[in-house]
């Protein structure tokens, strides 16, 4: 079974903070290593600044083996800037870009392996 | 009997090596606290108990012991006194903070952050939550408040000294020489981002993004804590992020 967590919190500090603190539970969930929630979030506090007006939404996956975080909406050509999805790709398993009406959202996944 | 030289610390620690007797570690080091005692009384006066200078500066001549190399040629107590100073401003340094953290909170993530370091050893691989709360006899809530109230202290600069003299900085113990570090730099699509960073901050990201080196790694590498790389690099990508926005989308 899936849940799924909907989150909309103001597109700043305080919102990455709030963030971090739900992915470390969600990630805790599935028995992830800190290190790699820490990069979740660090990929979600990446895309903070892309953002479009003052709210910053989240949504959450939680899959018995995965997390996969949908964040927008993003300015217009988020999606596409190579340098962004570079850094964002280094710190998750996937990366894929969706559209939600005329909004640009990041998906972000990541898996748990064996390892953790 | 009383160690009075270094050649009776060499006999001691090489004793240590050769059988692991811990009983001639622990001669060491009880032989060498007066120098962590000295060493931290130097930073008497800034708001730390000298206790608690004096036991983070144990954990250093612990280190300094562990990883002296007899070959070196220079004696044990000139090798440990950077490690036990870097020891000290570590702690004072993970004492800071840019918000304002409850006590208990405060505590509870300083143990946590060196819970992930000592888990990170033993496992060979970053702890999950669950490990670190039933490691510190705490709620899993607690862990991942502690571990986000870690990120909110003040990111000391990898310029920090942490050696005695204060010329050894931590930017000086990643070396100079990063094997293909400009090839690296070439054609990478953060070039731009990294253009604007000051050196120390590039490096870090570099061995992050483009050596592909984990946080633990970059962490056992420059002998940093994992969360104190977490902070580096969240200081980085936020200043790169301006910088990467007007970039010109390398490949």
């Amino acid at each position: 079974m899936t849940d799924t967590i909907l989150l909309t919190v103001p597109a700043g500090l305080r919102g990455a903070g709030v963030i971090a603190l739900v992915l470390g539970g969600l990630g805790s969930r599935l028995d992830l290593p800190v290190d790699r929630i820490d990069e979740l979030a660090l990929a979600a506090a990446t895309l903070a600044p892309s953002v479009q007006g003052d709210a910053l939404e989240l949504e959450a996956d939680v899959h018995e083996d995965r997390l996969v975080v949908r964040i927008g909406p993003l300015e217009d050509g988020t999606t596409s800037d190579a340098a962004l999805r570079r850094v964002v790709d280094a710190l998750v398993d996937g990366v894929v870009g969706v559209r939600k009406g005329d909004d640009e959202w990041l998906e972000l996944e990541l898996i748990r392996s064996e390892a953790g | 009997m009383i160690v009075a030289d270094g050649r009776a610390h060499i006999d001691l620690l090489e004793a240590y090596r050769a059988t692991g007797d811990r009983a001639a570690r622990d001669r060491l080091v009880e032989e060498m606290m007066p120098l962590v005692h000295s060493l931290a009384r130097r930073y008497a006066g800034r708001g730390e108990p000298v206790d608690d200078l004096v036991q983070v500066g144990a954990i250093g001549l612990i280190k300094a012991i562990d990883r002296f190399e007899l070959e070196r040629g220079v004696e044990l107590s000139t090798y440990a006194v950077p490690t036990i100073v870097g020891e000290i401003r570590r702690h004072f340094r993970d004492r800071s903070w840019s918000v304002h953290v409850p006590r208990r909170m405060k505590e509870l993530s300083l143990r946590v952050s060196r819970l992930v370091d000592d888990l990170s050893a033993d496992l060979g691989r970053a702890p999950t939550v669950a490990e670190l709360a039933e490691a510190a006899d705490v709620e899993e809530e607690d862990v991942v408040e502690a571990l986000e109230t870690a990120r909110a202290h003040t990111p000391a600069s990898l310029s920090t000294p942490v050696d005695a003299s204060g010329e050894l900085t931590l930017i000086d113990l990643i070396g100079e020489d990063e094997a293909g570090y400009e090839a690296l730099e070439r054609g990478s699509v953060v070039r731009t981002g990294l253009e604007g960073l000051e050196e120390r901050e590039r490096r870090i990201v570099i061995l992050r993004f483009l050596k592909g080196m984990t946080q633990s790694e970059i962490a056992t590498e420059l002998d940093i804590s994992q969360m104190h790389v977490s902070r580096l690099l969240r200081r980085a990508l936020a200043a790169m992020h301006g910088r990467i926005d007007e970039g010109d989308g390398m490949p």
